[in-house]
């Protein structure tokens, strides 16, 4: 619910019900159709401030933090922390799978969850990405998905052969520290959303955070 | 301003245009109020609206289209003169 809605909901209701007997009793078909009119206006803002529902942001902050937590322990459990590569598979159309691995995967080997590869062990998370489909190449695809995620005000992307640079400009203080982690969220959703508009493995060569703007590097296929 | 609180200022911004557009071209009918602010209500939260993704609007749908249909049976009545 939500107070000041309700409030003026009420009101407008209230009000355009005074107007709608005043017209009645002078006889004003006007006025009448205008209360009637502004009665229903009252009415939708009274529905929507009384059947309001907070968004969970502040649930779902605490749950990602403390998902970060746990997944970067098991890491380090697993000997994956501080020497760790970052990949993300292209599993399927929206679906990507972000592998925290010792050493390059090949995305043929893993699964999601805990499992050991060729290459050593790793921990698989699948990611649900939205890429809204842009006409062009790869930078042009690329961009959509990173400006979609909204993380940063501005992103900039340069292609040079197989390597992308993804710079982000006026990161979200929020996702500037889910990088600490290996499972970060801005990490984690850069590279899936990465791996879903190029259609193919994405691994992060190389990144770097200075001020509020974050810069991957990572290389396709 | 977030985008459910952009939808409720068109919504009483369109309100209120149309309201003073009908009391300037002269109606007199009261159904025709009712059955255009009915109408605005539900194109302006037709399609991606943040106002139904945040509450259950759908008490406000059920109401509103039973007063339209209730509007335009009236409507209809008084046309095939059952009514007068």
């Amino acid at each position: 619910m939500k107070e000041k809605y309700v409030l003026l909901g009420a009101n407008i209701v209230i009000i355009s019900e005074l107007f709608a007997l005043g017209a009645i009793f002078f006889g004003s078909p006007s006025v009448l159709g205008v209360s009637a009119s502004t009665l229903i206006l009252g009415l939708v803002i009274l529905v929507f401030g009384a059947t309001f529902k907070e968004p969970l942001t502040e649930a779902l902050r605490e749950y990602r933090s403390s998902a970060e937590v746990t997944l970067t322990r098991l890491a380090e459990d697993m000997g994956l922390v501080p020497e760790w590569v970052a990949t993300a598979c292209l599993v399927s159309e929206g679906k990507a799978l972000y592998v925290v691995s010792g050493a390059p995967i090949d995305c043929s080997e893993v699964v999601p969850g805990v499992g050991l590869s060729s290459s050593g062990p790793y921990i698989g998370m699948v990611v649900h990405t939205v890429v809204p489909k842009a006409a062009g190449g790869v930078v042009e695809r690329l961009l959509s998905a990173m400006n979609h995620l909204s993380l940063s005000s501005r992103v900039i992307v340069k292609v040079r052969g197989e390597e992308a640079t993804i710079e982000f400009l006026g990161v979200r203080r929020e996702a500037a520290d889910s990088l600490r982690y290996p499972f970060g969220m801005m990490r984690v959703l850069t590279l899936a959303h990465a791996a879903s508009a190029v259609g193919s493995r994405v691994v992060l060569v190389r990144e770097d955070l200075t001020g509020d703007t974050y810069v991957a590097v990572v290389r396709m296929g | 301003m977030r985008r459910y609180e952009k939808e409720l200022l068109a919504l009483a911004l369109t309100n209120t245009v149309l309201n003073s557009a009908l009391v300037l071209a002269g109606v007199r009918d009261v159904v025709f109020y009712v059955a255009v602010a009915v109408l605005e209500y539900f194109l302006v939260t037709s399609s991606g609206s943040e106002m139904r993704e945040r509450a259950e609007m759908r008490y406000a749908d059920t109401i509103l289209a039973a007063v339209f249909s209730l509007a335009i049976a009236y409507k209809v009545a008084q046309v095939l003169g059952v009514i007068t």
